[in-house]
C-alpha cells in the first residue's frame, strides 16, 4: 500500500511563497485549504526547492527558515542547503 | 466521554482585493507586494488636465517615447512594498552604522597617512552631491512614471539615496573627528566653534568648482531636465550609477585597498552590498521594456549610448586625478560593465 507523505504549512504571508513553490515543483499534489492552515498531500517525494521559493519570494531564502512556518509533517525528510525533501524512502 | 470538537470552515467570499482580482480572478490569494503595487494607479475619469502642463493628462503614459501593453509587467523582484521595504532597509543601514561606529571608535582613519587620508576625502566625500542627484530624479521619476510597480521602487530608491548621501556625510564627520584639533584660539579667530563638518564644506566648494568634479556635475545637473522619464531612468539608475559605482566603490576601493587603507573599505561596504540589491530591479526592469518590442530596444540602447559618452569624461576625469598610473585600464574595465550589463538586458 502506498502511503502518502504530506506537509501542513500556516496560512500565512510567510508560507505562501513556499506553497507556490511546492504547487509549481510537485506537480500532481493535493492541496488542501483549512482554517488557517494548508495542508499538501502527494505520493511523493515532496521537494521543496530553495531557488524556487527565492523567486517566488524576492529574497535570499534559507531552507531552514521553512520552520517558522511548518504546523505539521509526515514523511521521512531529507534536508539540505537548497532543498527539503519528504518521502517514504524505498520500504 | 469524548469531546467532539466540531470545525467549521467559513470560506471566505474573495480572497483578494478587487484590483488584483481583476488581473488573476477571484480565487487566487495574491502576495501583499501585488496587492499593494498592481493596478494603484488612477487609468481614467479625469476631469481636469493639470493646470502647469495642459498637454498630458494626470498619469499620461505618453509622458515617455516607451511604449508598453502593461507598465505593471515591469515589477521589481525584490518585491519592495512599504513593509518588505522598511525592514530591509533598517537592517541594511543598522549594519552600515555598526561598520562607522568600529571605525569611529577606534578611530582608524588617524592611522592613515594624510596622502592616502585626502585622496580618500577628495574622491568620496563630493557623491554625496552626486547621491543627491540621483535623489532628486527618482523623485521626478515617480512623479511622472507609469505603472505603480515603477513609482513605488523609485520612490524607494529615492530614499535609498538620501539615506547614502547622509552616510557619506557621516564618513566626512569622521574623517574629521581624526584630525587633530586645532588649537583653541584658532578656532575662536575663525569664528568657528567646532571643526566637526568643515570638511563637508570644503567638499561642497569642491563639487561647485573644481575641474575634476565639473564633468560628473554636468552630467548630473543634465540629467535634471531631462523631460522623458524613461530616458532619465536609463540616465541615472543605468549608466550613471553603474559607471559611478564601478569606479568608486570598486576600483577606487581596491586601489586604496593595495596603498593599505583597507579601513576605508569598512565605511564604504553599504553602498556594494546596497548596489548589488538595486541592480536587480534595475536590470528587471530594463530586461522587461527591451523585451516589449524593437522600437523600445532601439530607443533604449540609443539613450544608454548618449548617456554613457556623457559620463565617461566625468570618470576619466576622476581616474585620472586618483590613480593616474592605471587610469585607462580602469575606465577600459568601468565600460566593459556596462557592456556586460547591456547584453545582460538583452542589448
Amino acid at each position: 500500500m502506498s502511503r502518502n507523505v504530506s506537509i501542513t504549512l500556516a496560512n500565512n504571508d510567510d508560507a505562501r511563497p513556499i506553497l507556490q513553490a511546492i504547487e509549481q515543483d510537485n506537480p500532481g499534489c493535493e492541496i488542501q485549504q483549512l482554517p488557517s492552515l494548508v495542508k499538501v498531500d502527494t505520493a511523493g517525494p515532496l521537494r521543496i526547492n530553495r531557488g524556487s521559493v527565492e523567486a517566488f519570494l524576492g529574497r535570499e531564502w534559507e531552507v531552514q527558515e521553512l520552520h517558522l512556518s511548518i504546523v505539521s509533517l509526515s514523511g521521512e525528510v531529507d534536508e539540505d542547503d537548497d532543498y527539503f525533501e519528504l518521502s517514504w524512502g524505498n520500504r | 466521554m469524548s469531546l467532539d470538537i466540531k470545525v467549521n470552515v467559513i470560506k471566505p467570499k474573495r480572497q483578494t482585493y478587487g484590483n488584483i482580482a481583476e488581473r488573476f480572478g477571484e480565487d487566487k490569494p495574491a502576495s501583499r507586494y501585488e496587492e499593494a503595487t498592481l493596478d494603484l494607479e488612477p487609468k481614467e475619469n479625469f476631469h481636469y488636465r493639470p493646470t502647469w502642463d495642459p498637454s498630458f493628462e494626470l498619469y499620461d503614459e505618453g509622458r515617455t517615447k516607451i511604449k508598453m501593453q502593461d507598465w505593471y509587467e515591469l515589477k521589481d523582484p525584490r518585491q519592495f512594498y512599504y513593509a518588505t521595504y522598511t525592514i530591509n532597509r533598517n537592517k541594511m543601514f543598522e549594519g552600515a552604522e555598526s561598520q562607522l561606529n568600529f571605525v569611529e571608535n577606534r578611530n582608524l582613519m588617524a592611522s592613515v597617512d594624510a596622502e592616502n587620508r585626502d585622496l580618500l576625502k577628495k574622491i568620496l566625500l563630493p557623491l554625496r552631491h552626486y547621491e543627491w542627484g540621483a535623489n532628486m530624479n527618482n523623485m521626478e521619476i515617480t512623479r511622472f512614471g507609469s505603472g505603480t510597480s515603477v513609482t513605488q521602487a523609485c520612490a524607494f530608491d529615492a530614499m535609498d539615496r538620501l539615506g547614502l548621501a547622509q552616510l557619506t556625510c557621516r564618513i566626512g564627520l569622521i574623517f574629521d573627528a581624526s584630525m587633530e584639533p586645532p588649537a583653541e584660539d584658532e578656532a575662536q579667530k575663525s569664528g568657528d566653534a567646532s571643526v566637526s563638518g568643515s570638511c563637508l564644506h570644503v567638499t561642497r566648494v569642491e563639487w561647485i568648482g573644481e575641474d575634476l568634479w565639473q564633468p560628473l556635475r554636468k552630467a548630473v545637473e543634465n540629467s535634471f531636465v531631462v523631460k522623458d522619464w524613461f530616458e532619465l531612468f536609463i540616465a541615472q539608475n543605468f549608466v550613471m550609477d553603474t559607471l559611478v559605482y564601478e569606479f568608486a566603490h570598486n576600483h577606487f576601493d581596491q586601489f586604496m585597498a593595495e596603498r593599505g587603507v583597507q579601513s576605508a573599505s569598512m565605511m564604504t561596504e553599504i553602498f556594494r552590498g546596497w548596489f548589488a540589491d538595486r541592480d536587480r530591479w534595475v536590470t528587471a526592469v530594463m530586461k522587461r521594456a527591451v523585451s516589449e518590442s524593437e522600437e523600445n530596444k532601439k530607443l533604449i540602447s540609443g539613450w544608454i549610448d548618449a548617456w554613457a559618452e556623457q559620463v565617461q569624461p566625468a570618470i576619466t576625469a576622476l581616474a585620472d586625478y586618483a590613480m593616474p598610473d592605471k587610469s585607462g585600464e580602469v575606465i577600459t574595465a568601468c565600460m566593459e560593465e556596462l557592456e556586460r550589463k547591456k547584453s545582460a538586458i538583452g542589448l
